[in-house]
Parts: C-alpha cells; sequence; structure tokens
C-alpha cells in the first residue's frame, strides 16, 4: 500500500515537472512567498516614509514604479502588499476547505437526511452572489482586513462540500472501504483514515485554484475601503487610495494591480498543472 | 417534462426557505446587538432603545422572523432607516440599469468566449490554441475593478473616445460591460474548448466524416451543437455570479444600478436596503438556475425526468 500511494505522487510530480505551466506557476508563486516573508530586506524603502516633495513622481530609476500621493514609494508599498495578499488568500481557502470537507464528509458518509439537510443548505448558500454576502455581513461586523478573512471565509466553501461529497460517494463502497469497515473501525476513523487521503489530491487541485478568488475578492473589499486601514497595506487598497489621482499618477493604480493579476495567474497556472499532473481524468475541464 | 419542472420547482422551496433564514440571521445572530450594531460605537442608550423599538427588536425573534418573511412574500421589504422609504420599489427602480449591465456583459463574453472556444478546440495545440488559451486564464485572473479603471484611464483620460461614468446610452455601457464581462468570456472559452474536445473524439463525429461531410459542416453543424449543451448552463450560473460583481463594476464606473446603490447604503448601516438587495440576488440566482435546468431539459432529451 505504502508503496503505491508513494508511487502515485512520483508519478505525479514528473508529470508536473513536464507541464511548462505548471513551471512557470511554481516559480511566480514562489517569487511571491519570497517577496512577502523577505519584504523588509527587498523593499528599497520604507513603505510609510511621506516624502512631501517627491509626491506623485513617474516611474524613474529610483523610483521604478513612481511615487504615490504622499510620496511613497509604489514598489516598496507593493512588495509588503503581498504579504497580505497571500495570507489571505491561503488562510480564506484553508478556512474554506476545513468546512467544506468536513460538511462533505458527513453528507456523503451518512447520506439520508444529514445529506439532504447540508445540500440544501449549500444550495442556498452558492444562491447569493459570494461578494454581495461577504459585504452583507461585514455592513454588520464593520470594516477591518479581520472581518473581510472571517467574510470571505464563510461563503466559498460550497465548491469544497460538493467536491468532497461526490467523492466519497464514489469511494464510500469500494472495497478497501468495506474491508475497514468489516474490520471495525469507527466512522470516524474510515472518513478521515481511508477516504480522506483518497480524495485529497481533487482537495488540493481545488485548494490552489481557489486560492485566486479570495485574493481577488480582498482587493475589491479594499478597493472599496472596507478592507486595510491607512497603517496597513494592501493592494486593492493602493489602487483605492490613488484612484482619485488617476489622471496624474497612472503607476500608483496600474503597477499594484499588475501585481495582483500576475499573482493570481501564477496560482492559476499551478492549478492546472496540478489537475493535470495529479487527476488526468479531469483533464481539459 | 412537467414532472421534472415540477420537481425543480419543488426542489427550489427548501432552498429559498434557507435563504431566507441566512438573510434575517445576517442581522440577528452575528455578534452584538442589531441596533447598536447599525448605529456605530458612539449611540447612546436611549437611541438604540429607540431603534430597537421602530425596527420591532423588542419581540420574540420568530415572530420577528415570520414577519419579515410575510412582508417579503407581500413583495414587502420593510423601510430605508435612512431616508424612511419602502426599500422594495426603491430597488426595483435600479434593478433595469444593473439587469442592462449585466446582460450586456454576458452578451460580449458569449460573443468571444464560443467563437474563441469553438477555433481553440479545432486547432487543438495550435499557435492559435495557446494563446486563446492565454488569454482566457488572463480573462479570469484579472480583477473587475481594476480592469475598469484601466479602460477608463485609456478610453476615457488618455484617447477622450468614452464616456467614464454613468449611464444612458450605449458608450456608457461599453466599459463597465467589458470589465465585468472578462471573466465569464474566459470561462466561457475554456469550457467551450473542452467541451469541443470531448465531442469531436466521439462516434457520431467520427460517422459524420467517415460518410464524407465536408469538415465545416461536421464542426459547425454537428459538434458545436452538442458542445454546446454544457456551455448553456455555465452562461447561466455566470448572470448570477455577475449580478454580485455588478456591484464594484458600478462603483467603478459611477453606474447608477442596485449595487452602487446597495453599496452607499451599505457604508450607511441601512441594513433592510442590504437584506433586500442579498434576498433579491439570491432570489434572482434562483429562478435563473431553474430556468437554466429546465432550459437543458428541453434541449438535451438524455437528462430528463429524474
Amino acid at each position: 500500500m505504502e508503496e503505491k500511494s508513494r508511487s502515485f505522487y512520483q508519478d505525479a510530480f514528473s508529470r508536473l515537472k513536464k507541464s511548462p505551466t505548471a513551471i512557470v506557476g511554481l516559480i511566480i508563486v514562489f517569487i511571491f512567498i519570497i517577496i512577502a516573508v523577505f519584504a523588509p530586506y527587498i523593499a528599497p524603502y520604507d513603505p510609510f516614509e511621506m516624502n512631501l516633495i517627491n509626491r506623485q513622481e513617474a516611474p524613474s530609476w529610483e523610483h521604478p514604479f513612481g511615487t504615490d500621493f504622499f510620496g511613497r514609494d509604489v514598489m516598496s508599498r507593493m512588495i509588503f502588499g503581498a504579504r497580505i495578499s497571500l495570507i489571505m488568500g491561503i488562510t480564506v481557502i484553508a478556512v474554506r476547505a476545513f468546512i467544506g470537507i468536513i460538511l462533505g464528509l458527513l453528507a456523503g458518509y451518512y447520506g439520508g437526511w444529514v445529506e439532504t439537510l447540508i445540500m440544501r443548505l449549500t444550495d442556498a448558500v452558492i444562491s447569493f452572489p459570494g461578494i454581495i454576502l461577504a459585504l452583507a455581513i461585514m455592513a454588520v461586523r464593520g470594516p477591518g482586513l479581520f472581518n473581510v478573512f472571517f467574510a470571505l471565509s464563510i461563503v466559498g466553501w460550497t465548491t469544497f462540500c460538493r467536491l468532497v461529497r461526490g467523492e466519497v460517494l464514489s469511494v464510500r463502497e469500494r472495497d478497501y472501504v468495506v474491508a475497514a469497515r468489516g474490520l471495525g473501525a469507527s466512522d470516524l476513523k474510515i472518513m478521515l483514515g481511508h477516504i480522506l487521503p483518497n480524495i485529497m489530491p481533487a482537495i488540493v487541485i481545488y485548494a490552489t485554484l481557489g486560492i485566486a478568488a479570495p485574493i481577488i475578492s480582498e482587493a475589491g473589499l479594499s478597493f472599496l475601503g472596507l478592507g486595510a486601514r491607512s497603517d496597513q497595506i494592501t493592494w486593492g487598497f493602493m489602487i483605492s487610495m490613488a484612484r482619485p489621482y488617476i489622471r496624474y499618477a497612472w503607476w500608483a493604480i496600474t503597477f499594484p494591480g499588475l501585481a495582483i493579476v500576475v499573482v493570481v495567474l501564477g496560482f492559476n497556472l499551478l492549478g492546472d498543472g496540478l489537475r493535470d499532473a495529479l487527476d488526468p481524468r479531469m483533464k481539459d475541464t | 417534462m412537467q414532472t421534472y419542472i415540477l420537481k425543480r420547482l419543488l426542489q427550489a422551496i427548501p432552498v429559498l426557505f434557507i435563504v431566507t433564514l441566512i438573510v434575517f440571521s445576517l442581522l440577528h445572530f452575528l455578534p452584538g446587538c442589531p441596533a447598536a450594531n447599525i448605529l456605530g460605537e458612539e449611540a447612546t442608550g436611549a437611541q438604540i432603545e429607540r431603534l430597537r423599538e421602530t425596527m420591532g427588536l423588542n419581540r420574540p425573534i420568530y415572530i420577528q422572523y415570520l414577519e419579515w418573511v410575510g412582508g417579503i412574500l407581500r413583495g414587502d421589504f420593510g423601510t430605508s432607516l435612512r431616508d424612511g422609504r419602502e426599500v422594495f420599489p426603491t430597488l426595483m427602480r435600479r434593478l433595469p440599469a444593473t439587469l442592462h449591465l449585466v446582460l450586456a456583459s454576458l452578451f460580449i463574453s458569449t460573443l468571444i468566449g464560443i467563437p474563441v472556444g469553438v477555433i481553440s478546440a479545432v486547432r487543438q495545440n495550435s499557435l492559435l490554441d495557446s494563446f486563446s488559451r492565454v488569454f482566457a486564464l488572463l480573462g479570469v485572473s484579472i480583477p473587475n475593478f481594476w480592469l475598469g479603471l484601466m479602460l477608463i484611464l485609456l478610453f476615457s483620460y488618455h484617447l477622450g473616445w468614452l464616456p467614464a461614468s454613468g449611464r444612458g446610452t450605449l458608450a456608457h455601457l461599453i466599459m463597465p460591460s467589458i470589465a465585468l464581462g472578462t471573466a465569464s468570456a474566459g470561462l466561457i472559452t475554456r469550457l467551450t474548448r473542452s467541451s469541443m474536445l470531448e465531442v469531436i473524439r466521439t462516434d457520431f463525429i467520427r460517422t459524420a466524416r467517415s460518410k464524407g461531410l465536408i469538415e465545416r459542416r461536421v464542426i459547425y453543424g454537428h459538434a458545436l451543437k452538442n458542445a454546446l449543451l454544457p456551455v448553456t448552463t455555465i452562461v447561466g450560473l455566470q448572470m448570477g455570479y455577475r449580478l454580485g460583481g455588478s456591484l464594484i463594476t458600478e462603483a467603478v464606473f459611477a453606474y447608477p444600478g442596485i449595487g452602487h446603490f446597495t453599496y452607499e447604503r451599505l457604508l450607511a448601516r441601512d441594513m433592510p436596503v442590504v437584506m433586500g438587495n442579498l434576498f433579491l440576488f439570491a432570489l434572482m440566482f434562483i429562478l435563473i438556475n431553474l430556468l437554466t435546468d429546465i432550459t437543458y431539459g428541453f434541449l438535451d432529451p438524455r437528462i430528463r425526468y429524474d
């Protein structure tokens, strides 16, 4: 058993290495993680340092991406902005996956009224446009990055729930599950020890492809002024603050937006590559 | 067919019920007293008490829920906390503008997505295919608000071709619907491509080819019709999602739709308006899905009746 499952991942890894899109995605994601972790060492200027003489300077050798309304270096701010974007994307997707896995396991494994209840709840949550539901939650709880995290975490788990339930249904009656049950394994042990590892590849693919959504949503909510405060830096918030001066300082909007596009593209490319490598069934879908 | 439609309608009822529960519990079950939440931190006890009184928050929770749902069934979404107007007619007045925007964006994304997807599949692994795959992936990776700002920068401020904000003429609709529709265009391209690739490999296409039909007839006459079936579902779903996305797009272009209005009221914590919009969008999403499923049932006789 052990030997076989390792070769599955080795096999997948060798396929991943051959996919140019996956490699490009992996490199982009890796670079952004490095930038986020080592931001204080990479950024050429203090991201909060105002310089009223150099306000809204066009890109130059000293300031490759220009300066903003307060004379702050746009590139340094973008480097620090990578932190919140990545943390938001990864933590939100982790919570979404956690909720979705638990509900999906319960629905798929027990069936009956448990399944009906959970799946109707999923249908209902899916009916709300995610961003509007998140906004409504924020209207009640107030602005702030933690509330963005909270609101985004509880709206997007439905994909995971549907995925996990479907996968559980397809493996529930397989021999190894029946055998485990016959040997007297508890429901919990069967779900976490036997079913979950088998559906993990699919979850990893969805999680990687899903990181893009909370990154874009956080940017959108911060753009609307509901996320970051002025002592926090996120790309969406940078765009929001530069927006009134769009005619005079295009760089303060264009570059932070490009950062969002590139990092999201990176995760999407990586996710696509993972899907082709881990799950040949899902190729081209 | 009738049983299928009836079954789908009956399925929608429990979902709608849970939707009302979620919308209602947003106001009542999140931490803190709703009245205090709405008034903010500086409110005095007397102010809070007055708002509790006007909103009926002193009564038992299930009575409040039943009254709220009863109101919704009669088309009464309550009154705005800011201007005292009825919520439902106010929302309805702004709905057409948003529907124009969403339909225009869907029109553009279908117009781009389907042909690009088809060409990409027919010329699989060509340079053209690579281009369209990159285009599709970029489409889903660009935040719509940023794309909107870039379009304004280029076409309004730099070239002066299109108005940067407002509504009224077709020119006002062009940039917002492109900004809103790009993600859908990417998704539709990807789905059309993969669906087309799948159909091209099937037996009946091989038969069509082997009986000597010219390639164009095979692709556009036989394959496309079948490949577009799953695309109808995604177009329906996208319409629902774009309703939500329209809020940010409307904010960028100061477009006077329902989303822009809700956003303004959200900042003022006008909860009846926010809840009304939330319920309305969920209801529309459910109805659109219902229609999509029924259309699908008509288009594809294989999936009927169960």
